[in-house]
């Protein structure tokens, strides 16, 4: 099961992006400066943003989803829980899950965007696909929120998620980092051997690593592991 | 056509003229034909579709129920083309500019500045539209016509919010009413032509009405 | 600067606050109260009960610049020049010297290259930094910024930070989720539940967060060396 980018090239007027890689099972991480076509490429990965050229190919993947970063273009239901039903899901417990609970009632679109966000989230990663892409999640959460999407993306429900994100201190653990440099992406490789080579690393695994220490993956707890492992 | 006191007069003029009679519609539509030339702007084909398909329906049923349909759906087409070709080359800040000339920084400029935050949000309701289209085909669409429900709804409400947000950066801008604003317009050598033509078709057409009664 | 007494609006409830110019960072939970007060420190909202005053004045009367947390909603006009002008132009600002203005403001912010440029063509970070300029075109006394770093990258929200901070401007609030820009702030106010829980320097706030996810990853990893 993969999602692949054969020769992908990605126009907006005169700017352009090539991506050429395959997504197979996993976490992947995308980072990359902001406008550098993190978002297009999530779209064209997606199959809603036609490439100039090139293809994109999915192999074994029947259920492909995309999380926008705003998470209004999404709503169908009017209210709370007709928005949970319209993703399949059981209404107390994906509440619960939101931290929602008792407001099934109240208008979809008249929720605060961290709590429209938290509710479409849980609802997409609540779902059985076998690829999502997730374009900046983390976007307008709070530091708890961030790191409940972040487990919820470890237990890996699905067997490929790819993130575009520009987050630097509550990520998820992660197998493969991609980064787009200089208007083409870039496979790093698969974690742990990849975060050297991480440009955009965040500062704490960086920091970490200027340290010697050797965190197993990206998350701040890994970086303060290895840390106390050196000073042990 | 570059100025947009120029642009704006002969629009107003040949979709008076073309309205107005098949005769002036004519001359409307020779006047698009050889002034608009390299500028007409005309829309995509799903667009044109839509909009032409919408005029040729009203004309038919027009036609059908013993109305003047065929005239109609020319009067009409004339001045759709009129109007793609005036939209498309406005440059920003033409609206604001025209205003202010014509009715001064007070009125004028909250007119202007009406007019132009319209437009910049017909450009953010097209994303819009685009983004929720795409939303929804991803989540599993039910259809065009039922995924207008939540389209109309989620575009609706959040046009409400970015009209507020909007609201509080000009309150905070300190906006209360009227600005500082001097108009400037460019003129390009067929522009004085172009208008002064279309002068001369609203007096053709003034002039077969005079004849015909 | 900032002094709240007896302040009651919507779920906010604050006894007393007194937030003191300079750069003061306001954190807390989605939902915990912060946009409201931001909107009470911008005179939009005005409290139910209770008193809020910047220098001794009711916040209508205080020059104010604010950037919301959704970059396209920050943009009003068409083009970049006509945005960072339009504050000018609403002052009535004498006509020559609007284009000087706006320049100046424009290269401070490093971003004269897109005088010329339409809103729609910009990106997210290039539409925050036109945003801030906007603001920031009035010499606010008074700057907010609610989330505006939440579409910024690390590169682009630390030019933001390093420009507004070398600016004169008495006081800045900034609303963030990222504890690390907290951190570098001369002042903290964490909300919680509608109220200003801990109010102090970064130290004195995070001191009262370090068992929680709400603590600087670089202080978490300076810790452990």
């Amino acid at each position: 099961m993969h999602l692949k980018a054969e020769q992908l090239s990605l126009s907006h007027g005169e700017w352009t992006l090539s991506a050429d890689g395959v997504f197979g099972q996993g976490v992947h991480l995308v980072t990359g400066p902001v406008g550098s076509g993190k978002t297009t490429l999530a779209s064209a990965l997606a199959g809603i943003f036609e490439p100039a050229s090139g293809r994109i190919t999915h192999e074994g993947i029947s259920r492909l989803s995309l999380s926008m970063q705003f998470p209004e273009y999404h709503v169908t239901g009017f209210l709370v829980k007709d928005e949970i039903r319209s993703w399949h899901l059981p209404v107390t417990e994906t509440l619960q899950k939101t931290g929602l609970t008792g407001r099934q009632d109240r208008k979809t679109l008249t929720l605060s965007r961290g709590e429209l966000k938290r509710l479409h989230l849980t609802c997409l990663l609540g779902s059985p696909w076998d690829a999502v892409i997730l374009d900046e999640p983390f976007a307008g959460l709070d530091c708890m929120e961030k790191r409940r999407v972040c487990t919820a993306i470890e237990e890996k429900t699905h067997p490929i998620t790819i993130i575009f994100t520009h987050e630097q201190a509550v990520l998820p653990a992660a197998d493969v980092i991609w980064e787009i440099e200089g208007n083409a992406l870039v496979c790093r490789g698969r974690v742990p051997e990849a975060i050297p080579a991480w440009k955009g690393a965040p500062q704490y695994l960086t920091r970490a690593l200027e340290e010697g220490a050797r965190p197993e993956n990206i998350r701040l707890q890994d970086a303060t592991e290895a840390l106390c492992r050196m000073h042990a | 056509m570059q100025d947009a006191r120029l642009r704006i007069g002969a629009t107003l003029l040949l979709s008076c003229a073309a309205f107005s009679s098949v005769f002036g519609a004519v001359l409307a539509a020779l006047w698009w034909v050889v002034v608009a030339r390299n500028e007409r702007n005309l829309p995509g084909r799903y667009a044109a579709a839509v909009i032409f398909g919408a005029i040729i329906l009203v004309a038919g049923f027009t036609e059908a129920f013993g109305g003047d349909g065929i005239s109609y759906g020319f009067r009409m087409t004339v001045i759709t083309l009129i109007a793609f070709w005036a939209f498309g080359r406005g440059r920003e800040g033409d609206l604001m500019n025209t205003a202010v000339w014509a009715f001064g920084d007070r009125i004028g400029f909250d007119l202007g500045l009406t007019a132009e935050m319209a437009i910049s949000s017909l450009r953010r309701i097209e994303k819009d539209i685009r983004d929720i289209r795409n939303a929804l085909k991803l989540k599993g669409s039910r259809g065009p016509v039922y995924d207008l429900i939540p389209l109309g709804f989620t575009l609706t409400i959040m046009q409400i919010h970015r009209a507020r947000e909007q609201g509080l950066v000009l309150a905070t801008r300190g906006y209360q009413g009227g600005g500082t604003f001097s108009p400037s317009f460019q003129r390009s050598k067929t522009d004085c032509f172009a208008f002064f033509s279309s002068i001369l078709i609203i007096a053709a057409v003034f002039v077969s009405f005079v004849g015909y009664l | 600067m900032i002094h709240a007494q007896n302040l009651h609006h919507r779920s906010l409830e604050i006894k007393s606050l007194h937030i003191e110019p300079g750069h003061t960072a306001i954190i807390g939970k989605n939902g915990s109260g912060k946009t409201t007060f931001l909107k009470l420190c911008a005179g939009i909202e005005l409290p139910h009960h209770g008193t809020l005053t910047i220098s001794g004045r009711e916040p209508r009367a205080v020059h104010t610049g604010w950037v919301g947390e959704v970059p396209d909603n920050n943009l009003v006009f068409r083009t970049v020049a006509d945005e960072v002008a339009s504050g000018l132009r609403f002052q009535r600002t004498p006509a020559d010297a609007i284009g000087p203005a706006v320049s100046a403001v424009l290269s401070e912010m490093e971003i004269l290259h897109l005088c010329s440029r339409t809103s729609h063509t910009l990106s997210g970070g290039e539409t925050v930094m036109v945003a801030c300029a906007a603001a920031l075109a009035l010499s606010p006394e008074l700057l907010i910024l609610d989330e505006t770093d939440t579409h910024l990258d690390r590169n682009a929200a630390g030019k933001l930070e390093t420009i507004i901070r070398r600016r004169p401007a008495p006081c800045i609030l900034q609303c963030t989720q990222d504890m690390d820009t907290a951190a570098r702030a001369d002042r903290v106010v964490y909300f919680a539940g509608g109220r200003p829980l801990y109010v102090g320097t970064p130290d004195e706030v995070f001191s009262h967060l370090s068992e929680t996810e709400m603590y600087p990853s670089l202080w978490r990893i300076a810790g452990c060396i």
